[in-house]
């Protein structure tokens, strides 16, 4: 009887151990994280014609949490322009630039056309009329959101006419980055 | 009641508390929290719902022990561990890229798949999009309870089960949230009512397990079984019904669709044919269970008792 419990016992360890042999976890496991809030609102001053309104900077913990590890690769998913307000006129030259500092800034998307086309969101993916994308500043981009690094978003462009009151420029960037948990 | 009675059950009741004091620290974030927070209710589901079909071929068996129940007073305390085989149509899926993404759909892990590949757009180069990799790579997916049987109530038995985190030990803390597992399970014999060669018994289980506040998979069973003695050895077969749901309940990140997401995902109900076997020592007793079907899924355990 004795032979028969330690036969028991041995046969539950032995399952035990064979449950944890056959489950492992993927190491490394890798999520491809949003990277959220790299996004900026240009609230445009009445009377303006040209606009070059200065640069914002993103710091890490804006958009990543900090207790990912990243891993190699980062993706750009897409671009939304959107404005906001009412204006007659067309956007001529719109450019979103970005850097790791306003000395090295490159152009990542122009944009142009009637104000009140980008009334509706315009993305890459969607109603993308009046956008093109500058491979130049998507790798900036990706190189920057990799290496967890502060990101400066730039806008610049001209209005057809003398803006009025009551007008912005959204811009959001949906991204991805390769990280572990 | 007799003083071997009396060690016997003090022996059962010891081993069940220590199986149920194992202590583990306090958990961070895990990874399966991580992965879900990236996908919308729409995107989450093919991405998650092999876990749910596994878990719930793991929870509807382990709880027969034989094909009869017994006519007088029995208590044990069991240990039993289920596994699922992971087939490998349970790890891809058809999965949405983004709103207006081309392609519209692409092929990429399932919690149970490989690493993911990038998904280039097909006319705007430098856009592309990337799922998550496999959180688990095996062949099975174990889920293991201690679980406390009561039999002999009018031809009925019932089997309780619980399991928390600090009890299966191959669920690290930075992959998988605290987990609670509960189910009861009842067993009446229908051969006590008709003279029959064989023993017959209907069998139904309720199950519950929840990974934090993100998961809550609630899974039901019910089923027929024969099954005989022979001496020590008992062999029983039969049919088994199982089906549920799991809820998810979390905050997502993703731009089509971020914010609180609730959302329940339907294990459907698939009908298994099961065979199991057991040893009988008295106090001990060892057996084992199989469920065969669109998920085939085994069960062995240890039984003390009287």
């Amino acid at each position: 009887m004795r032979a028969l419990k330690n036969t028991a016992l041995v046969v539950l360890v032995a399952m035990s151990g064979l449950a944890a042999e056959c489950f492992e976890i993927t190491d490394p496991f890798v999520v491809a994280v949003n990277v959220k809030d790299i996004k900026n609102t240009y609230n445009v001053t009445p009377g303006t014609i040209t606009f070059v309104p200065g640069c914002i900077t993103k710091n890490p913990a804006d958009y990543i949490d900090s207790n990912f590890d990243i891993a190699n690769g980062a993706q750009l998913v897409d671009i939304i322009v959107q404005t906001t307000g009412t204006f007659a006129g067309n956007i001529n030259g719109g450019q979103v630039r970005i850097g790791g500092s306003t000395q090295a800034l490159q152009v990542l998307v122009n944009y142009s056309g009637p104000w009140s086309a980008f009334n509706t969101p315009q993305s890459l993916l969607q109603n993308s009329t009046g956008l093109s994308l500058n491979q130049a500043g998507v790798t900036t981009l990706l190189s920057l959101i990799e290496n967890t690094s502060p990101i400066v978003i730039c806008h610049s462009g001209a209005f057809s006419q003398a803006a009025t009151a009551g007008m912005a420029i959204d811009i959001s960037i949906f991204a991805q980055v390769n990280a572990s948990p | 009641m007799t003083s071997s009675f009396m060690r016997r059950l003090t022996a059962i009741v010891s081993a069940g508390v220590a199986v149920t004091t194992i202590a583990k620290p306090a958990r961070a974030q895990s990874g399966l929290e991580s992965v879900i927070e990236q996908y919308s209710g729409a995107r989450i589901q093919g991405y998650i719902q092999p876990l749910a079909d596994a878990l719930v071929a793991n929870l509807s068996i382990g709880y027969i022990n034989s094909a009869t129940s017994p006519r007088k007073f029995s208590f044990s305390l069991e240990a039993v561990a289920m596994t699922a085989k992971i087939s490998e149509s349970m790890r891809m899926y058809t999965a949405a890229t983004p709103d207006g993404f081309q392609p519209a759909t692409h092929e990429t892990s399932t919690i149970f798949g490989g690493p993911a590949q990038p998904v280039q757009h097909s006319t705007l180069p430098g856009i592309s999009y990337r799922g998550a990799d496999g959180l688990v790579d095996a062949e099975y997916f174990p889920t293991a309870a201690p679980q406390l049987r009561i039999g002999g109530l009018a031809g009925t038995e019932v089997v309780i089960r619980y399991a928390s985190s600090s009890m299966v030990p191959f669920l690290e803390d930075e992959d998988f949230p605290d987990l609670t597992l509960w189910g009861i399970g009842v067993q009446h014999s229908i051969s006590q009512y008709l003279k029959l060669p064989i023993d017959l018994s209907v069998a139904a289980s309720l199950n519950s397990l929840k990974f934090g506040d993100i998961v809550d998979l609630s899974s039901t069973s019910f089923g027929v079984n024969v099954g005989r003695s022979f001496g020590l050895f008992g062999v029983s077969g039969g049919i088994v019904s199982d089906g549920g749901t799991m809820n998810l309940t979390y905050t997502s990140t993703d731009p089509d669709g971020a914010g609180s997401v609730d959302v329940d995902l339907d294990v459907k109900r698939s009908v298994r044919f099961r065979a199991g076997a057991a040893l009988n020592f008295g106090f001990i007793r060892l057996f084992g269970d199989a469920a065969f079907g669109d998920i085939v899924s085994y069960a062995a355990g240890l039984r003390l008792g009287i």
